[in-house]
C-alpha cells in the first residue's frame, strides 16, 4: 500500500522503546566523556567522545582517510566474491551427488576448525604478494561457512517439493534448477550475511599483523602512533562498513527471494 | 468406586523399541556404517589431501609450495624426541602453550557465560531491560571484535587481561544473542500456561524462562568459544608471549616453518574439542530435546 | 470412595454480560466480540462452535486473564472478574488447556503435574503425592517419567488435563483442545474427557469449530456468528452422562445434529466469504 499510515509511524518513533534506547545510549555516552576527565580507572584510558567528534571533522576531508576504506573494501570483495564462486557450486555440487558429499565433508570438517587467521603465516609464506595472501585469508574465512550454508539449505529442501516436481515430469536438470535453486536461494544468502561477518572480522586483523594499508591498518597504526581518537574512528568506520556490506546482502537477498517475505 | 476404564497409553518408548542390548545395537551401527560407501569416500578425501600436500611441496617441489612445510618434515618434526625447532610431542614447551591458550579461552568463555546467560535471560524476559540494553548490544556488535584490539591494549592494564578480554568480547555477544533468542523462541502460550498454573514472576523465570532457552543458550555457548578461538589466535599473534597463536606467528618470524603447522594443527584440534565437550554438557542437561527427537 | 482421591470444590458459575472486544492493531480497530452474553452455571459443560477466528478465543483469553475486554462484564461465581480497564491476573482458579497443547517439554509428565502445587507453595512430597495419586486415578502413571516430547498427541493432552485439574480450579478452560488430532485418537480422548467430567464435575468451557465434538461433550453448546463474534443459539443438550460413544449414532444425537448443521454451516460459509474479502 502506497499511503504511509501515520498512526502506526508516530507510534513506532514516540514509542517507550526508542525513548529507552536513546536514553540509555546517551548515558553511556556521558559516562565515557565524564571517565576520560576524571581520569577513572578503564575508561579514562580511552579517548572521549568529545574527542573522536572533533577529531571526525577534519579526518573526514582527508583523502588517505577514504583510500583506507577502498583498500579495505577491495581485499573484503575480492575474497569474498572468491569464496562464493568457489564455495556455491561446491556445496550445490555436495548435496546433491552423494560420492562428491562423502569424499568432501570430511575434508572441511578437518580443516574447518583451524581458526581463519592461524592461515596468515602459511598464506604469507606461500603467495607472492602481501595483497594475495591477505585476500586468501579473507577466502578461507567466507568458504566454509558459505559451503557449509549451501549444503545444509539444499539437504533440508522438503522431499515433498521433490516428490512433487518428479510427479509433475521433471527432468533431473528441472529439479535442479526450478527446485533445488530456488529452495537453496535463502540458505545461500544466509551463509554470504555470515560470511561477511566473518571476512570483515578476518580483514581487520590480517591488517593490523601484515597490512599497509586498510581501516584495520589504521586503527593498529593510530595506536602504535599514539594518535588515540583515531583508534575510535577506525573502528567505528570498521562497523559502519561491515554493517553496510550485511545489509547489502540481506537486501539483495529479499529481493531474490520474494516468496522469503510471506512467511 | 468406577476405576478409570482409559486404555493403556499409546506410546511406550521403553518397552515398543527394539529389545536389543546397548552392546547388540552399537556393533550393528558399526556393521551398517562399514558396509556403506561413506566411511570409504571420506578416507579417500582425506587421504587426497594429504597426498596432495606431500606431492606438492616435497615430491615434486613445485614452485611457491616447495617453500610450504611438507607432511613428512611436520610428522618428523612433531614426534621427534630432539625437535629441530624445540616443538613436538615430546617437548614440555609444546603442552605449554597448549595449556596457556586453553587456559585464557577458559577463562574468557567462563565470564561470557556468567555474565551473557544472565543478561540474554533478563533481555528476553523483561521488556524493560530489553529495551535499555538491546541498543547498546546492537551498536557495539557490528564492530568486529578484532577492532578491539588496540583499545583493549590501551584500556585494559596488564598483559594477559587485554587477551582475555579480546576472547571474551567475542564469545559474550554470542552468548547473550543467543541466549536471547532463545527466550524469544519459548512460545507464549508456556508463558501463559505458567501463569495460569499460579506461577510468581520467580517461577516464570527459574522454571519456563531458563530452561526454555537452554538449547539456544548451549548453541550460544557453542559459537561462543569457537569466536573466543577465533579472536584469541589474532590477539596473541599481535600482543602475546605464550599461547598457540604466538608460537604460530614466531615460528614463523623465526622461519621454523614445519612449526606453524603444527600450532595450527593443534588450534584445530583444541578448538574442536572445546566445542565437543560443550555439546556433550548440553545432551546430558537437556535429555527431553534428545529424547524428542522423532 | 476411596479416601485418598481428591476432594474437588464446587463453584464456578461464569455469567458474561454484553462483553465486547475491540482489537487496534496498527491503528485499524477490528471488533473481534460483539455484545455478547452468556450464563454458565456451576459444574455446566459449555462448548462455544464457531467458525475459525470467530472472536471464541477471545473470550477465553478475557475469562483466563490474558487480555482486557473493551466493555460489559464477566462475573466469576458473583465476583466482579473482568471489565473495560480492569484485567484479571491469570490464575489457578481457571486453568487453560491449550490448543496446541502447553505441557512443558523441558519437565516429565510427573514434573509438570507437580507444577501447579509446587509454584502454589506446597512442599515437593505433598505435590509428588498429589499427582502420583492423580495419575494412577487416570490411567497415567506408567508414563510418569517420560517427556512430553515422547508421547503421542492424544497422550499429551490427557496429561494436559490432568496438569489442570491437580489444582482443583473452579473452571477449565479449553481452547480447541483436539484441534489437530486424527479421528481415532479424538475419539479415546474425547472419553477419557468425559470420564475425567463426570468424576470432578467442573464448568468447563470448550471452544471447538467441530459441531459433533460439541454435541457429543456439551450440556449446553453456545453457537457464535462470525466475526464480531455474538451469540446466536444456545442448544440445551440432555443426553444422559455417561456417555458413551455409542451415543453418537443414536437417532436423537442424528436429529440434533441435523437441527443445528444449517445454523453453524451458514456462519462458517459467511466467515468463509469474509476470508476472501480480507486477502482481495
Amino acid at each position: 500500500m502506497a499511503t504511509i499510515n501515520w498512526k502506526k509511524l508516530r507510534k513506532a518513533v514516540f514509542s517507550k522503546t526508542v525513548y529507552r534506547g536513546t536514553a540509555s545510549i546517551a548515558v553511556l555516552l556521558a559516562l565515557w566523556e565524564l571517565g576520560r576527565w576524571l581520569r577513572m580507572p578503564i575508561l579514562g584510558a580511552a579517548p572521549a567522545p568529545s574527542e573522536v567528534i572533533f577529531l571526525l571533522r577534519e579526518i573526514v576531508f582527508a583523502p588517505d582517510f577514504w583510500e583506507n576504506w577502498s583498500a579495505s573494501f577491495k581485499r573484503v570483495l575480492t575474497g569474498f566474491v572468491a569464496a562464493q564462486i568457489i564455495g556455491i557450486p561446491l556445496g550445490l555440487a555436495m548435496a546433491i551427488n552423494r560420492v562428491a558429499r562423502d569424499t568432501a565433508f570430511p575434508v572441511l570438517e578437518i580443516m574447518r576448525p583451524i581458526p581463519p587467521l592461524a592461515w596468515v603465516p602459511a598464506s604469507i609464506i606461500f603467495w607472492p604478494t602481501t595483497e594475495s595472501s591477505i585476500a586468501f585469508v579473507i577466502f578461507l574465512g567466507a568458504f566454509f561457512t558459505v559451503v557449509l550454508n549451501v549444503l545444509g539449505g539444499a539437504r533440508d529442501i522438503d522431499v515433498r517439493y521433490l516428490r512433487a516436481a518428479r510427479s509433475l515430469g521433471s527432468r533431473p536438470q528441472d529439479i535442479f534448477f526450478k527446485i533445488v535453486l530456488p529452495a537453496t536461494l535463502p540458505s545461500i544468502f544466509t551463509g554470504m550475511a555470515v560470511g561477511m561477518g566473518i571476512t570483515w572480522e578476518v580483514v581487520v586483523a590480517a591488517e593490523m599483523i601484515a597490512g599497509k594499508s586498510g581501516l584495520g591498518y589504521l586503527t593498529w597504526s593510530s595506536y602504535v602512533g599514539g594518535n588515540y581518537p583515531l583508534i575510535v574512528i577506525g573502528m567505528i568506520s570498521i562497523g559502519i562498513a561491515g554493517y553496510v556490506s550485511s545489509s547489502l546482502i540481506r537486501l539483495t537477498g529479499k529481493l531474490a527471494a520474494p516468496w522469503q517475505r510471506l512467511f | 468406586m468406577t476405576s478409570f476404564s482409559t486404555p493403556k497409553p499409546l506410546s511406550h518408548p521403553a518397552s515398543d523399541s527394539f529389545s536389543l542390548s546397548a552392546t547388540d545395537r552399537f556393533r550393528h551401527a558399526a556393521r551398517r556404517f562399514l558396509s556403506s560407501p561413506g566411511p570409504y569416500l571420506g578416507l579417500t578425501g582425506i587421504v587426497s589431501l594429504l597426498l596432495f600436500w606431500y606431492l606438492t611441496t616435497e615430491l615434486f617441489a613445485l614452485p611457491r609450495f616447495s617453500k610450504l612445510p611438507g607432511p613428512v618434515a611436520v610428522w618428523t618434526e612433531f614426534t621427534s624426541r630432539n625437535p629441530t625447532y624445540g616443538t613436538s610431542l615430546f617437548s614440555p614447551e609444546y603442552y605449554k602453550h597448549i595449556l596457556w591458550s586453553s587456559w585464557r579461552v577458559a577463562q574468557a568463555f567462563f565470564w561470557a557465560t556468567i555474565l551473557g546467560v544472565p543478561l540474554g535471560l533478563l533481555m528476553g524476559w523483561q521488556r524493560k531491560i530489553r529495551d535499555y540494553v538491546f541498543p547498546v548490544v546492537e551498536l557495539l556488535r557490528p564492530i568486529p571484535v578484532l577492532a578491539w584490539v588496540p583499545l583493549a591494549i590501551l584500556m585494559i592494564p596488564g598483559r594477559e587481561a587485554p587477551i582475555i578480554f579480546l576472547a571474551f568480547l567475542a564469545a559474550f555477544f554470542a552468548t547473550t544473542l543467543n541466549t536471547f533468542l532463545g527466550v524469544e523462541s519459548i512460545d507464549e502460550s508456556y508463558f501463559r500456561a505458567a501463569r495460569c498454573l499460579g506461577s510468581k514472576p520467580r517461577d516464570v523465570f527459574l522454571r519456563v524462562v531458563f530452561p526454555g532457552s537452554m538449547p539456544y543458550i548451549f548453541t550460544g555457548m557453542q559459537i561462543g568459544v569457537g569466536v573466543a578461538w577465533f579472536s584469541l589466535v589474532a590477539a596473541e599473534m599481535v600482543s602475546g608471549e605464550h599461547g598457540l597463536g604466538f608460537l604460530i606467528w614466531d615460528s614463523y618470524v623465526l622461519s621454523q616453518y614445519p612449526v606453524v603447522v603444527i600450532a595450527m594443527v593443534t588450534l584445530g584440534v583444541v578448538g574442536y574439542l572445546y566445542s565437543a565437550i560443550i555439546r556433550l554438557v548440553g545432551r546430558m542437561l537437556m535429555r527431553w530435546t534428545v529424547r524428542t527427537g522423532g | 470412595m476411596a479416601a485418598e482421591s481428591q476432594q474437588y470444590s464446587s463453584g464456578g458459575a461464569i455469567s458474561i454480560r454484553n462483553v465486547t472486544k475491540v482489537y487496534d492493531p496498527d491503528g485499524v480497530n477490528v471488533l473481534a466480540v460483539d455484545n455478547c452474553s452468556l450464563d454458565i452455571a456451576p459444574g455446566e459443560f459449555c462448548v462455544v462452535v464457531g467458525p475459525s477466528g470467530c472472536g471464541k478465543t477471545t473470550l477465553l483469553n478475557a475469562i483466563a486473564g490474558f487480555h482486557d475486554i473493551s466493555s460489559g462484564e464477566i462475573h466469576l461465581d458473583g465476583k466482579l472478574l473482568c471489565r473495560a480497564g480492569l484485567t484479571p491476573e491469570p490464575g489457578a482458579d481457571r486453568i487453560v488447556v491449550f490448543q496446541n497443547g502447553a505441557l512443558f517439554p523441558w519437565y516429565t509428565v510427573l514434573q509438570n503435574v507437580t507444577y501447579g502445587p509446587e509454584v502454589q507453595g506446597r512442599t515437593k512430597n505433598e505435590a509428588k503425592g498429589a499427582a502420583m495419586s492423580l495419575l494412577s486415578e487416570f490411567g497415567l502413571a506408567d508414563i510418569a517419567d517420560h517427556y512430553p516430547g515422547e508421547l503421542s498427541s492424544g497422550m499429551r493432552r490427557r496429561v494436559e488435563i490432568a496438569r489442570a485439574l491437580i489444582n482443583d480450579p473452579r473452571v477449565l478452560l479449553l481452547d480447541e483442545p483436539f484441534r489437530a488430532m486424527d479421528a481415532l485418537t479424538k475419539g479415546v480422548v474425547h472419553e477419557f474427557l468425559l470420564q475425567a467430567y463426570d468424576r470432578v464435575k467442573k464448568t468447563v468451557f470448550f471452544i471447538t469449530h467441530d459441531l459433533e465434538e460439541a454435541l457429543f461433550l456439551g450440556t449446553k453448546v453456545v453457537i457464535m456468528t462470525t466475526r464480531p463474534a455474538k451469540v446466536k443459539t444456545v442448544i440445551n443438550v440432555d443426553f444422559p452422562r455417561p456417555r458413551s460413544f455409542r451415543l453418537r449414532s443414536s437417532q436423537r444425537y442424528l436429529e440434533l445434529k441435523e437441527m443445528v448443521f444449517d445454523a453453524v454451516h451458514e456462519e462458517a460459509a459467511k466467515a468463509f466469504a469474509a476470508g476472501e474479502r480480507e486477502l482481495a
